[in-house]
């Protein structure tokens, strides 16, 4: 069967504007093959981008994980160390309180001697005084002592004259010659004793 | 050079990183010795998906250099092979000590790409070109994965095929593949006419869709439905390319702005391509600028490489432009009077600030009257309620029009007319518009593309794209009738018609014109129209003098000028500003009468049509460049914010 000319300048004109369109549909596919393709090779850098990061996170982790085991050990030793000088502190505390308390104490001693100090500085200054007295009566006795002195050994000598008269008196043949009468005295001085 | 363990465990993986292995299968290469052991350790790749063992021992010779104390060092090389399913995993490279215990020397990240969709197309012929009309098959495999259809594509053809037969050899290629004895395909029916290399294109149960290239070209000639006087071989036709004249990049301003375009419409609007011109070039010098559109942000994606960003009105509005500075925009710029961007722009500048500038670019008056029918006068005399009830955010108030004029810092039209609407003393520049010279330059006529829609080649193509509308009906009326007419004298004549009609402005002409218009319907993406443009021997803009077209300034016209064919527009916009004969056919009044008187003459003077083909060039690269306007446009602006 033959198309009418009607029918085929129709169809004709149909295939003429398809044609046109299915070039614009072509160009709408080349765009979106260019676009996935640029997204495919964008993707393909960010998972190799991602990759990379991740690797370096990887290696950052590596690393990470030594630096935490070293401060884990780090920590160890520090705590045993805290242990240790939590022993120190608690023995240096109660040394401390016991310090304290002798501090307290001694201050207390330190207060009583003190008072103790001033009573005795006290004590002290009267016996300044005292002594002043005393070696003013020591001055004074001493003096007196000289002066005693001095008038013993006059005297001595005076004892000494006159035991020297006394001797040359006694020596005397009148002494002598009376001492009759000095016995005859005693008797009778004694029996009226 | 190594990752040590403990101090003890030295090795590297040499494989190319960042490691990805292709269709599942592994193959890593490196080196790894225990410096306290004389024999190299055992190493292994460990993954959440499996373990693979060690596959050989290399010697090395530039180990024992690092490690001059440690015998293992001359064949510690190792390659570790196998496949995995796909997947990105944590690959653990291990090593084993002398008492069994293994240690990890190096952990990196490994992608599996699946095993691609693998076809073979090998009955009746394994390669080449198979011309007989018989059942055709082979087999077809997704490794993991379930086929629910199979066909094969070829040439315009589409062969269904069975599958899931018996095949034999498969296993042996897919050890372990379960589907592999089960992977054959036949078609359903004989080959058909056809000519094209064969891909087999299967659907998986996933709804995903996959496509193997194949070793074999069909090519059936004839069958019950083709005859042998269509030529299946025949190579395609296609539109005539061409490269533009690379651009240089602009100068750098010194003073880089937060520039804010508000449009009417979407982002394919004539607005929205001029406003993306210029902002791609405003851009390009260092300007940061956003476009806020009316509606369907998503045409974005319809423009190439945007320098911009876009964002619908309401975005705009409650999150600001979000310029890169975090500051808010140094100038609003208004693209018309409209309502829609009126207010839009008005609440902007209220919130962020910055200079206001207008563009006008229509008689809005004129727009207004013609859509609502009634006289400008008449509207403009409203009281202010009934016209609240006749203004519709996409057409412009009279009243607060003009207020929103007299608020602005500046003004930009495109073209000089429209000053009688600027303000007195207010700042005004005029831009005209230009085409994008990445696509639209003087392009080669589509001789091939000709013959293959079988046109007489005596046949006159005319192009026209754009919308018909109420305001611009008249005209396109005009242009189809001068096509109706100049086939009617015997001048054979295509107009090729890209856009849609808002308004029947054909009537009952339309059965007497269609047969000549080859209607395509809206080009979404502009760039596809200048390939399309080259079909055309003349660009026919039609037209008067009027209260419309005075003020306006066709933006098709820099791109009918710039594929460098002779142009037919009227003594109006642009009109006024070419000399007939020489830059273009101007006619006093481009209605049918005129266009076809047109036509024929430049058809029969061969003279006049090259000499206006080579003066639309020359008038072009003189007189339309968006770069040349941008700077302008950027002058404008330092101006008005300094």
């Amino acid at each position: 069967m033959k198309s009418a000319p009607s029918e085929t300048a129709e169809t004709l004109h149909r295939v003429r504007q398809q044609l046109i369109l299915a070039q614009v549909r072509i160009m709408e596919l080349e765009d979106v093959r260019d676009g996935l393709t640029g997204t495919s090779e964008n993707t393909d850098r960010l998972l190799a981008a991602a990759q990379r990061l991740a690797d370096q996170k990887l290696d950052e982790a590596g690393h990470l994980a030594k630096v935490s085991a070293e401060l884990q050990s780090q920590f160890e030793y520090l705590r045993h160390m805290q242990h240790v000088t939590n022993e120190a502190l608690t023995l240096t505390r109660s040394q401390l309180e016991t310090s304290d308390l002798n501090r307290t104490r001694l201050q207390q001693n330190a207060v009583a001697l003190s008072e103790q100090i001033t009573g005795l500085s006290e004590q002290i200054a009267k016996l300044d005084e005292q002594s002043a007295r005393l070696n003013e009566q020591i001055s004074r006795l001493t003096l007196e002592l000289t002066e005693s002195k001095t008038t013993a050994t006059i005297r001595l000598e005076r004892i000494n004259q006159l035991d020297a008269e006394i001797r040359a008196i006694k020596a005397t043949r009148s002494w002598r010659w009376t001492a009759w009468l000095r016995s005859i005295g005693r008797i009778l001085g004694g029996r009226k004793s | 050079m190594s990752a040590t363990v403990a101090g003890r465990l030295h090795g590297e993986i040499e494989s190319h990183r960042p490691i990805r292995a292709h269709a599942g299968k592994i193959s890593i290469t490196g080196w790894c010795l225990n410096a306290d052991s004389p024999e190299a350790p055992p190493v292994r790749l460990r993954t959440e998906a499996g373990i693979l063992p060690l596959t050989a021992r290399l010697a090395r010779t530039d180990v024992p250099q690092f490690f001059p104390h440690c015998p293992a060092a001359s064949h510690c090389g190792y390659v570790i092979e196998g496949t995995l399913p796909s997947g990105v995993y944590l690959a653990h490279f291990e090593a084993q000590f002398p008492n069994g215990s293994w240690q990890n020397f190096q952990t990196l990240s490994l992608v599996v790409d699946p095993a691609p969709f693998t076809a073979v197309l090998d009955e009746p012929i394994p390669t080449g070109i198979l011309r007989d009309r018989v059942h055709v098959g082979g087999w077809a495999l997704q490794p993991g994965e379930t086929l629910t259809s199979l066909v094969l594509r070829y040439g315009h053809r589409e062969l269904p095929c069975h599958f899931g037969l018996p095949r034999l050899d498969v296993p042996a290629l897919f050890p372990g593949e379960p589907k592999a004895s089960s992977a054959g395909f036949e078609s359903v029916d004989p080959l058909v006419a056809g000519h094209g290399p064969v891909r087999v294109r299967g659907q998986l149960a996933s709804g995903r869709i996959v496509v193997a290239p194949t070793t074999v070209t069909f090519s059936i000639a004839t069958d019950e439905n083709h005859g042998p006087e269509l030529d299946l071989t025949a190579k395609r036709a296609t539109l005539p390319d061409g490269k533009p004249v690379p651009a240089e990049p602009p100068a750098r301003s010194s003073r880089p702005l937060n520039i804010l375009f508000v449009i009417p419409g979407n982002l394919i609007s004539n607005s929205a391509l001029q406003v993306a011109a210029l902002a791609n070039e405003l851009a390009a010098a260092g300007h940061d600028c956003v476009i806020t559109a009316q509606r369907d942000p998503g045409t974005l994606a319809y423009h190439d490489a945007p320098r911009f960003r876009a964002k619908p009105f309401a975005e705009a509005v409650t999150n600001g432009a979000e310029f890169i500075n975090r500051r808010g925009p140094d100038l609003i710029h208004a693209w018309t009077t409209r309502e829609c961007v009126r207010l839009t722009s008005l609440e902007l500048q209220r919130r962020y600030g910055g200079r206001l500038i207008v563009q006008l670019e229509d008689n809005e008056q004129e727009i207004l009257a013609q859509t609502l029918q009634r006289p400008w006068a008449e509207l403009a005399a409203l009281p202010a309620p009934e016209l609240a009830t006749l203004i519709t955010p996409d057409f412009s108030h009279p009243i607060l029009s003009r207020e929103f004029l007299a608020a602005a810092d500046g003004i930009t039209t495109i073209i000089d007319s429209l000053h009688r609407f600027v303000p007195e003393g207010k700042p005004r520049v005029t831009l005209w518009p230009a085409a994008d010279p990445r696509y639209f330059f003087r392009r080669p006529t589509a001789e091939e593309f000709h013959r293959a829609l079988q046109l007489d080649p005596a046949t006159t193509i005319l192009f026209y794209h754009g919308n018909t509308h109420a305001s611009n009906a008249a005209e396109m009326r005009a242009l189809y009738r001068a096509v109706l007419l100049l086939n009617q004298t015997g001048h054979a004549t295509c107009l090729i018609r890209a856009g849609t009609d808002s308004v029947d402005f054909l009537g009952a002409d339309s059965a007497e014109i269609k047969p000549h218009v080859i209607e395509l319907g809206p080009i979404h993406t502009h760039r596809h129209l200048p390939p399309l443009m080259a079909l055309a021997d003349i660009f026919v803009q039609p037209g008067r003098a009027d209260a419309f077209n005075d003020y306006r300034f066709p933006s098709k016209l820099p791109e009918f000028f710039a594929l460098g064919r002779p142009v037919v527009l009227p003594r109006t916009n642009l009109g006024t500003s070419l000399r007939h004969g020489i830059d273009a056919y101007v006619l006093d009044e481009a209605d049918a009468d005129g266009i076809a008187h047109a036509v024929r003459e430049l058809r029969r003077d061969r003279a006049l049509y090259e000499r206006l083909a080579q003066g639309a060039t020359a008038f072009a690269a003189q007189h339309f460049s968006w770069r040349r306007s941008a700077e302008a446009l950027a002058k404008f602006y330092a101006d008005l914010t300094t």
